[in-house]
C-alpha cells in the first residue's frame, strides 16, 4: 500500500483516514482502525454478524469495497449510543435479548437501520429485516420482544 | 483482563465492547494462516512453500517436517488420548486438516501466502458410514490395549440387565426400527480461535475455550513442559455448545509460538470452523418388547456412533450416553451395546446433549409406533412406563430424582393433545428427553471482599452466554448482603483461578455456584468472629440483608465491618470455596449423576404437501431445573436450545461424499434456522420443585432444548402426513420423496 492508496471514510461522524485498493469496510474498520465492534464469520455476506449502517442502509461490511464507500456516512455498533445507550440497546438489555454477543452488534445496527426507515415499522417488516443476522443463543424470541414496543403496530 | 459484573457483562456488549478472541491485540503478534487440500483422506507426495515465503509480510511457512524437526517428533494432542496431530504429516485423515501453515505481520499476507502453497497429494478412499469403515482398513495403528478391537473401531461399551430372552418371549409387540442422524455443525457465530504468547518462562494461551484447565493439561502434557509455567484464559465466547470445548485450536497456536518465540494469534474462518467442530453422526436400531397392556418388557438398542477421523471427547460421548440409552422408562430387561466408528471426517467433538439426543430420539420414537399397534395413546403409553421419584435408574447411579410423568403431562396440555382435532393437516406429539451431567468432578471458587466492600471472585468457569457472569454475581450478592453490581467476576483464568473441572455438561450453576456459596459461607463466618470479638461476644445468628449483615446486635455493611475491625484484622477477607461431586469406582462412568437434566416438549406443526416444508405453529418446552436463578436468561437458554433442535431436526447436516469430502460446509449451504424459522408461538416452562444439588435446589439445564424437539417433530409429521422418517434432518426433499411414494403405494 502507498500513500496513493489513501483515502478517508466518514465513520460515526468523524473522518478517518484509511488505506488499500481492494480492502473490504470489514477489514478497514476492524484493523486500520480498530473499531473490533463490528463481527465477522461467513465472510461472505450470509450470517449478518459484520452489519453496519451506510447512509441509514443496513449494509454487510464483509461484502463492501471500502473505497466506494467514500462520501457515505457509516455507522458502527460504536457510533451507535455514545454515551447514553440508544433505545434500542436499552430495550436489548431489559429483555435480555443476547446471550454471547457476538451476533449483537450486527442485530443491533440492522435493527437500528430499519427503525430508521420511513416505511411503517410492522413485525413482518423487522423479521424480514432480521432474516440475514443469524442468532445461535437465543432463538430470536427475546430480541422480538425487545423490538415489539418499538413498531407501529400489528400486521 | 476484563473483569466482569452482572451490569457491565450485558452492556459491553451491546455496545460492540465486549472483547472476543479475535479482537485482541497483543504487540508483536504473528497472524496465522493455514493451508489445507481439497480431499479428505490422502497422501501428502510434496508441499512446495517458496512462492509463499517470498509473499511480503511472510515470516515463516512450516510444514509437518518443520514441527517434527524443531519438537524431534511430532506433537499431538487430545482430551483423553494424544493422537492428533497438529500438522498432518505424511498423509491427512480428513478434509480440512492442516498440512501447512503461514506465519505473517497480517492476516491478509498470511491468507495470500497460503494460497501459494502448493501441496502435491494422491487421494485415498475414505469412508463415512457404519459400513465402509468397518470394512475399511485402519485408520490408525492399533492400540496395544485394544488387541481384539476392529479396524475403525474408537471402543465398544456394553451395559445390560435382566434376562432378554426370557422377555422376548413374554412381549406381545417388539417394534424394531433404525434411526439415523447425519453430521451436524456447532456453528457458533464467533469461530474458533487462540492466541499464544512466550513470555520468558512462561506460555500464555488466550483462547475461546470453554475448558482452560483442560486445555492446560494437555498443552503441558504435549510440550512436555510442567503445567505451572502455562497459563491459559479462557475468554468470554461468541457461543460454543461444546465446541470449542476440548482441545482445537489451542495446541497448534502454542507449538507455533513457541517455535517462532513471538506470539502467534490464529482465528479460523468460517469454513474451517465446519472442519474443526462437528457432532457425531449415528445409525442406532432400537428393539422395544411391550406386553399386551403396554408395560415396556425390554429395549434391546444397539447404538453406532461416527466420530470422525481422531478420538477428541468421542469415547466419552458414547460410553457416557449409552449408559442411560433406555431414557426414563421402566426396562425390566435390557442390552445396550454401543459403539464409537472412526470416520475420514472431522473429529467429532461435543455437542450439546453430549450423544443423548441421538438416543432420545431413537427410543421415544418406539412409542409411535407401539401406539398404534397396541390401540392406545403415545402420551398415555408413555406415563404408564416412565419412572417416578426415588425410582432406580441403573446399576450404582442416582435414581430418578424429579417429577417426570408431570413434565410430559404439563407438554400435553400446552400443546392440547386432548383437544378435538381441528385441522387434519396439523400434528401435534410430545417427547420426554433425559441426561445425566457429568459424574466426581469439583468446582473450587476463590472470593475477596475489598476494603470498599466490592467483592472480587475468582472461577475456572468461561462464560459462553449461558449467563454465568450474572447468575454468580445474582448468588454471591444474595450470600454476602451486598449488591449485584458490586461483584465482579475473573472468568476462566488458570492464573488467578483455583481449578474448575471444566463448563460443560449444565454443571456449573450446581457445582460453581456451590462451590461460591461455601466461600460466602466462610466470610461469613469470619464476620461472625469479627463481630464477636470486637462489640457483642454472644453473637451467634448471621442473617443476610439487601444491604449487609445483622450479626447479633451489630447491623452494618462490609467497609463497616472492616472499619471495626481494623485494628486486629485488617480489612478486606478472602476465602476459598469447593463442592465435589463424590466419586464411585463402581459406577461405569466414575460416580452417580449429581442430578438429571429432563425434559418435555411438545410440538404443533402443518406439512404443506407440495413442497415437504414443515411450519412450527406452537413450540413447548417443559424443563425440570430445580430453582431458575435467572428467569429471562434460562428462558433464552431453552428457546435458543429448542430452535437449535430445530434446525437439526429439519435442515442441519454436514453433506460429505463417500470419501468424506465436505460439500457444504458454508453458511450457504448448511441451513441453521433464521428468525424466520422460529414457531408462531413459544412456551417455555420450568419445574421448580427445588429438588437439585445446586443452590436453592437448582439443578443444571441448557441442553434439554435439543433433547425432545427432534422426536417430536418426526411424531408430529406423521400424526397429520402419516409420513415416518426415521432419519435426520427431515428436510423437505426427504418429506415430500416419502410423502410422494406413499401417494404412489396407496393409488
Amino acid at each position: 500500500m502507498t500513500v496513493s492508496d489513501e483515502f478517508e471514510l466518514h465513520i460515526n461522524g468523524v473522518q478517518c483516514r484509511v488505506a488499500g485498493t481492494s480492502v473490504t469496510l470489514l477489514e478497514v474498520l476492524r484493523e486500520q482502525l480498530g473499531l473490533t465492534g463490528t463481527k465477522f464469520n461467513c465472510e461472505q455476506g450470509e450470517c449478518g454478524a459484520c452489519t453496519v449502517m451506510v447512509d441509514g442502509q443496513a449494509i454487510v461490511a464483509c461484502l463492501a469495497l471500502a473505497p466506494a464507500m467514500q462520501g457515505t456516512q457509516i455507522t458502527t455498533i460504536e457510533g451507535v449510543g455514545t454515551g447514553p445507550l440508544s433505545e434500542v440497546q436499552q430495550r436489548f438489555i431489559a429483555c435480555d435479548a443476547l446471550q454471547c454477543g457476538f451476533c449483537t452488534p450486527g442485530m443491533i445496527l440492522a435493527v437500528s437501520a430499519f427503525l430508521a426507515t420511513d416505511e411503517e415499522h410492522t413485525s413482518t417488516g423487522v423479521r424480514a429485516a432480521l432474516s440475514g443476522n443469524y442468532c445461535r443463543c437465543t432463538g430470536y424470541e427475546a430480541i422480538l420482544h425487545a423490538i415489539a414496543p418499538m413498531l407501529d403496530g400489528e400486521s | 483482563m476484563q473483569r466482569a459484573t452482572a451490569l457491565t457483562s450485558i452492556e459491553r456488549r451491546v455496545r460492540g465492547e465486549q472483547e472476543f478472541i479475535a479482537d485482541i491485540a497483543v504487540p508483536g503478534t504473528l497472524h496465522a494462516a493455514l493451508v489445507h487440500i481439497d480431499t479428505a483422506r490422502a497422501d501428502l507426495d510434496s508441499i512446495e512453500t517458496g512462492a509463499a515465503q517470498k509473499v511480503p509480510g511472510v515470516v515463516h511457512v512450516w510444514t509437518g517436517a518443520d514441527v517434527i524437526e524443531f519438537f524431534g517428533r511430532m506433537p499431538r494432542f487430545g482430551p483423553i488420548a494424544m493422537d492428533q496431530p497438529v500438522l498432518a504429516f505424511e498423509a491427512t485423515r480428513y478434509h480440512g486438516e492442516p498440512v501447512a501453515v503461514v506465519l505473517a505481520n497480517s492476516v491478509r499476507s498470511a491468507r495470500r501466502a497460503a494460497r501459494m502453497v502448493r501441496v502435491q497429494s494422491t487421494p485415498r478412499p475414505g469412508f463415512v458410514t457404519v459400513e465402509a469403515a468397518l470394512a475399511a482398513e485402519s485408520l490408525h495403528p492399533p492400540h496395544p490395549d485394544e488387541e481384539g478391537l476392529a479396524a475403525n473401531l474408537l471402543g465398544e461399551w456394553e451395559y445390560g440387565w435382566g434376562d432378554l430372552i426370557s422377555a422376548e418371549r413374554r412381549s406381545a409387540l417388539v417394534v424394531e426400527n433404525t434411526y439415523e442422524t447425519g453430521f451436524a455443525h456447532h456453528f457458533a457465530i464467533e469461530t474458533p480461535g487462540a492466541i499464544a504468547i512466550p513470555d520468558g518462562d512462561t506460555l500464555r494461551v488466550l483462547s475461546a475455550v470453554q475448558h482452560p484447565f483442560i486445555l492446560r493439561r494437555v498443552l503441558s502434557e504435549m510440550l512436555a513442559r510442567p503445567e505451572a509455567s502455562i497459563e491459559v484464559r479462557a475468554v468470554d465466547m461468541g457461543g460454543s455448545f461444546g465446541g470449542k470445548g476440548y482441545p482445537k485450536v489451542g495446541p497448534l497456536v502454542a507449538v507455533l509460538a513457541t517455535m517462532a518465540a513471538r506470539p502467534v494469534k490464529l482465528i479460523l474462518s468460517s469454513e474451517e470452523a465446519f472442519f474443526t467442530t462437528q457432532r457425531e453422526a449415528s445409525e442406532i436400531s432400537v428393539r422395544t418388547g411391550f406386553d399386551g397392556d403396554g408395560n415396556i418388557l425390554f429395549q434391546d438398542i444397539e447404538a453406532d456412533f461416527l466420530v470422525g477421523a481422531y478420538g477428541d471427547i468421542s469415547s466419552r460421548v458414547v460410553s457416557k450416553s449409552a449408559l442411560h440409552a433406555t431414557g426414563p422408562y421402566r426396562t425390566p430387561a435390557s442390552n445396550i451395546r454401543a459403539r464409537a466408528i472412526y470416520t475420514t471426517t472431522p473429529p467429532t467433538t461435543a455437542f450439546r446433549g453430549f450423544g443423548a439426543p441421538h438416543l432420545v430420539n431413537a427410543i421415544e420414537g418406539q412409542f409411535c409406533q407401539a401406539a398404534v399397534q397396541l390401540g392406545r395413546d403415545p402420551i398415555e403409553l408413555r406415563l404408564q412406563n416412565i419412572k417416578s421419584r426415588g425410582e432406580p435408574t441403573v446399576d450404582h447411579e442416582t435414581p430418578v430424582d424429579g417429577d417426570w410423568a408431570e413434565l410430559i403431562r404439563i407438554a400435553a396440555q400446552e400443546i392440547g393433545m386432548d383437544d378435538a382435532p381441528s385441522d387434519p393437516r396439523v400434528g401435534k406429539a410430545v417427547a420426554f428427553g433425559m441426561k445425566s451431567c457429568i459424574p466426581a468432578t469439583v468446582s473450587n471458587a476463590l472470593v475477596q471482599i475489598r476494603e470498599d466492600g466490592r467483592v472480587v471472585a475468582s472461577v475456572g468457569t468461561s462464560e459462553m452466554g449461558q449467563g454465568a457472569v450474572i447468575t454468580f454475581a445474582r448468588l454471591i450478592a444474595a450470600e454476602l448482603g451486598i449488591e449485584e453490581d458490586a461483584v465482579e467476576l475473573e472468568m476462566g483464568d488458570t492464573s488467578r483461578a483455583p481449578f474448575d473441572a471444566l463448563t460443560a455438561s449444565s454443571r456449573s450453576l450446581v457445582h460453581m455456584g456451590n462451590a461460591l456459596c461455601d466461600a460466602c459461607r466462610s466470610l461469613k463466618d469470619h464476620a461472625l468472629e469479627i463481630v464477636r470479638s470486637c462489640v457483642d461476644q454472644n453473637a451467634d445468628t448471621v442473617v443476610t440483608e439487601s444491604n449487609g449483615l445483622w450479626i447479633g446486635n451489630w447491623r452494618g455493611g462490609w467497609p463497616d465491618l472492616f472499619a471495626l475491625a481494623s485494628t486486629n484484622w485488617g480489612s478486606g477477607l478472602a476465602e476459598y470455596g469447593t463442592f465435589g461431586a463424590p466419586a464411585d469406582p463402581d459406577h461405569p462412568l466414575g460416580g452417580p449423576t449429581p442430578f438429571f437434566e429432563a425434559v418435555a416438549t411438545g410440538v404443533e406443526l402443518s406439512v404443506e404437501e407440495a413442497t415437504g416444508m414443515v411450519t412450527i405453529h406452537k413450540l413447548v418446552h417443559v424443563t425440570d431445573v430445580g430453582k431458575v436463578h435467572n428467569l429471562p436468561r434460562a428462558t433464552g437458554l431453552d428457546e435458543g436450545g429448542v430452535l437449535m433442535g430445530v434446525g437439526l431436526a429439519l435442515s442441519e447436516q454436514v453433506h460429505t461424499d463417500s470419501d468424506g469430502r465436505i460439500l457444504n460446509g458454508s453458511s450457504l449451504d448448511y441451513r441453521i434456522p433464521s428468525i424466520d424459522d422460529i414457531p408462531a408461538a413459544s412456551v417455555s416452562r420450568f419445574q421448580e420443585n427445588a429438588d437439585g444439588p445446586g443452590p436453592g435446589g437448582a439443578k443444571g439445564m441448557a441442553e434439554g432444548g435439543v433433547l425432545a424437539v427432534s422426536a417430536a417433530i418426526r411424531d408430529a409429521i406423521q400424526d397429520c402426513s402419516g409420513v415416518r422418517i426415521t432419519t435426520l434432518p427431515i428436510t423437505p426433499e426427504r418429506l415430500w420423496a416419502e410423502m410422494q411414494l406413499g401417494r404412489h403405494e396407496s393409488s
